[in-house]
């Protein structure tokens, strides 16, 4: 890693932890400066922050607030070292492709786990809500990802999770499907042949990184 | 028609019952059932009358549904509602303020529900992103209410034509659920950071219009109790941090049960979520009953086990188990809830998890209720 010794990257990634995105993106410019590479502080400052966010998160220190401005942090920082990322640089952890099923327009949930999906390294396209079978299977197509996530909120809009899996397990069996909302649960994941359950977006993380064998 | 000739079923209303197991007060008696409300769809399922979501808002809310006839059809919905709590075996009927925080910032899309509700087979979603006030100058922009301005002509209409033993239900909306529907959750939750005097303004306007809704209907005659909606959680915690809602939200959540109180009525809570980290200050803040649970994040018999010696433990049937449980199953869930929840006697009432949403097929929904009329007679020797 090309970090500068006189660059207290953890103080950056406490900026990102506070939800400090003035900060975040200034520390992140100092560091630009002082000639820290942008993998390094993608890598070892806003990733980890995130990881942190997610466990204060899991662990009901953090709440929805929380978790939304740190992300506005993290996302303002990206801006920054975007154009400095060279090709090569920054590998993803993985992609996936999110979405809230058919019928349902809840986003709040689905957007938190896209946020700690990000924020951990993974690539996502986020599909939006009211998303029928078929768009998923385009996106698994044109995307090549091998994780789709399935948000629902109402125990009416929860069946469309099962035709979703079905559509795009018939497309590519090897494609792993996690599910979560409100009302699922592990035993309703298991009964439509959901790959796994997520019961907050920290632990969407954890399963996603598992079953794509990601460290 | 007189309302005793509107019923098609016999049921001895018995509010003193109802309050008696909210005070957790003895003797044993009889389990009473409760519900936040039924959306339109149930009601009108159960009952086989048409009841559109629009005329149910209106009436509802105390609007004229249509000038012309002075008020007739609204007050047609509102004794449909009165039939279907009457004939449902509940001690009261539930109705609404016309204090509202108009917006526009829903969404649309088809409603996936076992009975129709919205008109056009389509359902509302609330935005979470955004809403009518993300500044100082929409929030000076803003039409609020003054309170003089609020209608109150349901709940009078209703108070005036409830049968013996029956009281009337005031669902008043919450703080927090306006005030962050206002703004969207989203931009609710970095105002909190970024425009804290903007929230505190929020809440305080809501919270101020809520009081003054609340102290008008608990001096209307029979009136027994004021029923806060006010949805605080999700599945694993509250939305917002305990520190933003003892800022922002549980002054006026005490201020409410303070005025319930003070006029000898009843003050209950509706919040959905997991709520486990502030129970305690529900509790102390004084309400009488807190309704809506589930299976998912805690049963309801061990909510009662937990808490059920401070404050009546409402509700709690699943309402995945509700909307798509088989009969036999409701019915042997609610008795299993009833041997936990219902032996004392006091200090517990039968109902869903939420309400009587639209997605719960009707048969379902009829089936708890019998199921509790069976255990109660079996045990209390009364339906």
């Amino acid at each position: 890693m090309a970090q500068e010794p006189n660059m207290d990257l953890e103080l950056l990634k406490q900026r990102l932890v506070e939800g400090d995105a003035a900060g975040t993106v200034a520390l992140s410019q100092q560091a630009l400066a002082q000639g820290v590479a942008a993998r390094s502080i993608l890598n070892d400052a806003l990733i980890p922050g995130m990881g942190v966010v997610g466990e204060l998160f899991e662990q009901n220190e953090y709440f929805v607030p929380e978790l939304l401005l740190s992300a506005r942090a993290m996302y303002a920082a990206l801006d920054l070292l975007r154009p400095h990322l060279a090709a090569g640089d920054f590998m993803p952890a993985g992609s996936a492709v999110l979405g809230t099923v058919q019928g349902d327009l809840h986003d709040i949930g689905k957007k938190l786990v896209v946020i700690m999906l990000e924020g951990s390294g993974f690539q996502v396209t986020d599909l939006g809500t009211d998303v029928p079978p078929e768009r998923f299977v385009e996106a698994v197509k044109e995307s090549g990802c091998k994780l789709v996530g399935l948000s629902a909120l109402l125990t009416t809009t929860m069946p469309a999770m099962e035709r979703t899996i079905r559509a795009i397990k018939e497309c590519d069996p090897s494609v792993k499907v996690i599910v979560g909302g409100a009302p699922v649960t592990q035993a309703y994941a298991d009964s439509i042949g959901a790959d796994g359950y997520g019961h907050d977006a920290t632990a969407a993380v954890s399963l996603a990184r598992r079953l794509l064998n990601v460290a | 028609m007189a309302p005793e000739q509107m019923f098609r079923v016999k049921h001895d209303p018995n509010f003193q019952n109802l309050r008696r197991a909210l005070l957790r007060q003895g003797p044993p008696g009889p389990v009473p059932f409760i519900e936040l409300f039924a959306d339109p769809g149930m009601v009108q399922a159960v009952l086989g009358e048409d009841v559109t979501w629009n005329a149910f808002v209106r009436a509802a809310q105390g609007a004229e549904t249509a000038p012309e006839d002075g008020g007739a059809v609204g007050r047609a919905v509102l004794d449909l509602v009165l039939r279907f709590c009457y004939e449902m075996g509940f001690d009261y009927v539930y109705a609404w303020t016309g204090l509202n925080f108009p917006r526009t910032n829903f969404r649309v899309s088809g409603d996936t529900a076992a009975l129709g509700n919205w008109i056009g087979g389509l359902r509302i979603w609330q935005d979470e992103t955004t809403g009518p006030i993300q500044d100082w100058a929409d929030f000076e922009a803003y039409p609020w209410q003054r309170p003089q301005d609020i209608s109150y002509r349901a709940v009078e209409y209703l108070s005036s034509v409830v049968p013996e033993g029956m009281k009337v239900s005031v669902v008043l909306g919450g703080i927090f659920e306006n005030a962050s529907w206002l703004m969207g959750l989203e931009s609710f939750s970095y105002a909190l950071a970024d425009q804290p005097d903007l929230v505190a303004a929020i809440c305080e306007k809501v919270g101020e219009l809520t009081l003054a809704a609340a102290a008008h209907v608990v001096s209307v005659d029979n009136v027994g109790m004021v029923f806060l909606g006010d949805d605080l959680g999700y599945a694993n915690g509250t939305l917002v941090s305990p520190a933003v809602l003892r800022k922002y939200i549980f002054p006026y959540h005490r201020r409410l049960v303070e005025i319930a109180h003070g006029a000898g009525r009843l003050a209950l809570l509706h919040s959905c979520g997991n709520l486990a980290s502030v129970m305690d200050e529900i509790i102390a803040a004084g309400f009488d009953g807190k309704h809506s649970f589930e299976d998912k994040i805690m049963p309801v018999e061990e909510v009662y086990r937990r808490w059920g010696d401070r404050i009546a433990v409402l509700g709690g049937l699943d309402m995945d188990l509700l909307a798509r449980g088989s009969q036999d199953a409701i019915r042997e869930r609610t008795r299993q809830v009833l041997e936990a929840c219902g032996r004392r006697g006091t200090g517990y009432c039968l109902g869903s998890g939420n309400s009587a949403a639209n997605y719960i097929p009707a048969a379902n929904y009829l089936a708890m209720l019998d199921e509790g009329r069976r255990w109660n007679d079996e045990h209390y020797g009364a339906a």
